[in-house]
């Protein structure tokens, strides 16, 4: 993978302003239909964006994408959402346990692949399948209904198409004092609950509170039992030899520990690695390789570089070009 | 079970339209590969996650799939892309990266039908598993004019109508489908 760290420049800025000009209509829309409550959604996005913001410079700008969804997938408003309300056409996502309304978004709305969904939801790929499982419409007889499951699909991304450009631009100013890693600007609506996703300049994640609480708490337990096992063996008034008879219930060191390497690990399964491994190395050996990362991105350049009509204007424009460079390099076809 | 493995097909999205793996052959090694690229990109390969690997191969897939014409204007820009400076480089991968995921798999298809697939997308964006190469390899045979006019199609069907109206599609001969196209974009 490309691993592109993104400098602090205005040229940072202008890319991270590119990003989230192209994230925001989904995350908005994920957010609102996950909370069921668009002032709270909106509220957590701007804290998340501005989190994403201190963030970015640091980061490889493949890594972008997950970042930015974990940011948003693991705040509280999204995670425990208080009881929200939701239009009659999507009723059905307020029926919804939290947990797979938002696999379910992160789907429709957020167009999400499997590999940043998983991460996002903290889950492995089983469990986001069985996710997706529990929030798949029934019919009449339980059986997962396809039709409503595209219905729902579809009436989520109707609304990422016709969401209103006004409540974007309420959103749009965080890349511009990220970019000199400067406080936000008063330009931010300050949700006021959230203060959590700090202006104070430290780099904290938004849910660095429950995320370090649970490792903190173990290791006071771990330093606490420690000093009661060395309490114990001092009033014991001897060390425990590996041969010497062990007091009921303590665990003595029985013998030196063998440390052995582990065999190089290949965890593929036996049946079809080797073909797999013949496959590998013809597509490795490919004079192209080098280029498939990224083919899908030269494509879009080759084509001119066409961005995503936005379907909620009445009269569709022309796609907009990338930039200068590739129109001109476009143009030499 | 039943129930996972019906979640994964409706939800293949337009991934089911990317070639998969397991359903191409892949050739072996051109005798001009260069040989020292080959150690480099297997320690790099080696170090990508599992799920990265995976991805890497039906990335490689979808490029097989692609007519060799495709394929160079691909290489052409990812030559001109190598030679941009790297502010305008860093800002053409994050304007893409921005977009969501469909639209991104769309142009693993190739630059032709990656311009025309979010309009396609409500033809093609969902399709069984038995279909795909049919629906690839038919894509691929169109002019641009039957294109756009597939695209119109493709607008103008109600959801509840793609599944016949692509299988329809399908089953017309090469000679007839500008007279068929005509007529469904007119209905």
């Amino acid at each position: 993978m490309t691993a592109v760290p993104a400098p602090v420049s205005s040229t940072a800025a202008g890319a991270l302003s590119a990003f989230l000009r192209g994230v925001e209509r989904r995350a908005l829309v994920v957010a609102e239909l996950q909370c069921g409550d668009p002032a709270r959604a909106e509220q957590t996005l701007v804290a998340v964006m501005r989190a994403f913001a201190a963030v970015a410079s640091d980061l490889p700008m493949a890594q972008w994408p997950s970042r930015f969804w974990t940011l948003l997938g693991q705040r509280q408003a999204l995670r425990e959402p208080a009881t929200g309300q939701w239009p009659p056409s999507l009723a059905a996502l307020g029926e919804m346990a939290p947990l797979p309304r938002l696999a379910l978004l992160l789907r429709v709305g957020g167009s999400l692949d499997e590999g940043i969904a998983t991460r996002v939801l903290d889950v492995d790929e089983e469990g986001y399948q069985r996710l997706l499982a529990t929030a798949c419409p029934r019919d009449a007889d339980g059986q997962p209904d396809a039709a409503a499951w595209r219905a729902l699909a579809e009436q989520v991304q109707l609304r990422v198409r016709d969401l209103p450009a006004k409540r974007l631009q309420q959103l749009q100013q965080p890349s511009a004092p990220a970019a000199n890693n400067q406080a936000p600007a008063s330009s931010w609506r300050a949700p006021p609950r959230d203060e959590r996703a700090s202006t104070t300049g430290k780099r904290r994640r938004p849910n660095a509170k429950p995320r370090w609480r649970g490792p903190v708490i173990l290791l006071i337990t771990v330093a606490v039992l420690l000093l009661a096992a060395l309490g114990w063996r001092h009033w014991q008034g001897r060390a425990l030899t590996a041969d010497g008879p062990l007091p009921e219930g303590v665990v003595g060191e029985a013998g030196p520990v063998t440390v052995e390497a582990l065999p190089a690990s290949d965890v593929r399964p036996a049946a079809g690695s080797d073909a797999q491994a013949s496959e590998d190395a013809a597509m490795l050996a490919d004079r192209d390789y080098s280029l498939l990362a990224e083919a899908d991105m030269h494509a879009w350049s080759a084509a001119g570089g066409p961005l995503p009509v936005d379907e909620s204007q009445p009269k569709p424009t022309h796609p907009e070009p990338v930039g200068a460079a590739l129109e001109t390099s476009a143009a030499d076809e | 079970m039943n129930k996972l493995l019906f979640a994964g097909l409706l939800l293949a999205l337009p991934l089911s339209l990317a070639a998969a793996p397991q359903s191409v052959n892949v050739p072996l090694p051109a005798p001009s590969a260069t040989p020292s690229a080959a150690p480099t990109a297997a320690a790099a390969f080696a170090q990508l996650d599992p799920a990265q690997q995976r991805q890497r191969r039906s990335d490689y897939a979808a490029w097989r799939a692609l007519p060799e014409g495709e394929r160079e204007r691909i290489r052409q820009a990812a030559s001109r892309f190598a030679a941009l400076p790297a502010d305008q480089q860093q800002r053409l991968r994050a304007q893409f990266q921005a977009q969501d995921q469909a639209f991104r798999e769309g142009w693993r298809l190739g630059p032709q039908l990656g311009a025309e697939f979010p309009k396609l997308h409500g033809l093609f964006g969902f399709v069984p598993p038995q279909q795909r190469d049919a629906v690839l390899a038919v894509l691929r045979q169109l002019s641009p004019s039957q294109l756009v006019q597939l695209a119109l199609v493709a607008q103008r069907t109600p959801p509840q109508e793609r599944d016949s109206v692509r299988s329809a599609f399908l089953t017309v001969p090469a000679a007839e489908r500008d007279t068929w196209l005509k007529r469904q974009a007119g209905q």
